[in-house]
């Protein structure tokens, strides 16, 4: 599985997956959007590697630690940095493996910087 | 000689059953007491649990602000044509009120975290004259006209909480700047003993004596809340953190001669 310079992009509000989206493909990058944990996980099933997944906590259908959980049992996905991003406190998202972890509203040029570092 | 009262059944009789309609009427007030007590107490529980929903739920949104203002910058930067200034303009006006409002929900979710005994601290190796001098060169940025100088006595460093201690310091020049009458403030990082030290002095209203305390508590100012805008959360907060860093905040200061804050951080 190649890895690509393809950010996937998980978040259930439209409004923020869509200007994440466009923020970075401004910024030169490819950008996978996934609504929910299950369409992230299809998405890494059938296509090649991101190379890094920016992913929200509270989403319907698939939640982000679900999503988490199974990405971490595969050996190659778990490798993908993650940033984790969402309106919980960081000391409750409990992510020791994530890259990052990120409070809304998110400061989009420390997640740029460490997109820019990863991809 | 001694005069015995001689109380008859009947009389004994009846200051018993007085004593003991006395007995039972303060048990009564004592359970409505205790009832009233868990009801305030259920309420104040209450409250702070919808205070920090409210304030978990307004994240959504500011993200929402907050990733679109960016964009609109970086829209007006790759444009090809300089954007009119005015457009830049505002685009900062926006962000400075966005982030005010970031701020006070910031306050409000402290408020919980701290009176649920969850206000964690992340210590880190740090340089307190960098992050005060950060600090100050970022209200200088948002007012060019500030007189705020910073003065650090001696390269002081230790394990403590960046984001916090930036939380506090920004805190108490805020209070600084809001009380100041525009007037010159001073910021001095120094160390004496094991502690290091930051103090805050302005040239204000000052401070009377029954506030040197208060201040300090929540929803508290020196004057009243119709005059100053703001939660009044900001020094109740940053007594918080620097109490959590086992630090100690203090206020000196008299009626129109100023403030001054000092914390007092310990180095080990």
């Amino acid at each position: 599985m190649a890895t690509t310079h393809t950010v996937l992009v998980v978040e259930d509000d439209d409004e923020s997956r869509q200007l994440l989206t466009e923020i970075l493909e401004l910024e030169g990058f490819s950008v996978a959007a996934a609504a929910n944990g299950a369409e992230a996980w299809d998405y890494l099933r059938q296509s090649d590697k991101p190379c890094m997944i920016v992913l929200d906590i509270f989403m319907p259908i698939m939640d982000g630690r679900k999503f988490r959980s199974l990405q971490l049992q595969d050996q190659k996905l778990a490798k993908i940095p993650t940033i984790v991003v969402s309106a919980l406190d960081p000391s409750a998202i409990n992510d020791p493996a994530a890259l990052k972890v990120f409070r809304k509203p998110v400061d989009i040029n420390v997640l740029l910087e460490v997109v820019k570092h990863n991809c | 000689m001694v005069i015995l009262r001689c109380e008859s059944e009947g009389d004994r009789r009846s200051r018993f059953v007085a004593l003991n309609d006395q007995i039972e009427a303060l048990r009564k007030e004592v359970r409505a007491r205790q009832e009233i007590e868990a009801g305030l107490a259920d309420t104040i529980a209450s409250r702070d649990a919808f205070v920090a929903i409210a304030a978990h739920e307004l994240r959504n949104p500011l993200n929402v602000f907050q990733l679109t203002l960016q964009l609109l910058y970086r829209l007006s930067d790759n444009s090809g044509a300089t954007p009119p200034t005015d457009i830049r303009a505002l685009l900062r006006k926006l962000k400075v009120q966005l982030d005010r409002i970031t701020s006070l929900v910031e306050r409000l979710l402290d408020v919980g975290r701290i009176r649920a005994g969850m206000l964690q601290l992340e210590r880190e190796p740090l340089n307190l004259g960098d992050l005060v001098k950060e600090v100050s060169n970022r209200f200088l940025d948002l007012h060019p006209d500030l007189a705020l100088s910073l003065q650090v006595q001696a390269e002081v460093s230790g394990e403590w909480d960046r984001l916090r201690l930036d939380q506090t310091i920004s805190n108490i020049v805020a209070n600084a700047l809001k009380y100041g009458l525009r007037k010159p403030i001073e910021i001095t990082v120094g160390s004496s003993g094991d502690a290091a030290f930051v103090s805050v002095k302005d040239h204000g209203i000052g401070l009377k004596p029954d506030d040197l305390e208060r201040i300090f508590d929540r929803f508290e100012r020196a004057v009243p809340p119709s005059n100053v805008e703001g939660l009044g959360l900001g020094l109740w907060i940053a007594k918080r953190i620097v109490e959590a860093h086992r630090g100690t905040i203090e206020a000196t200061g008299r009626p129109g001669q100023g403030a001054t804050f000092t914390v007092r951080l310990p180095i080990a």
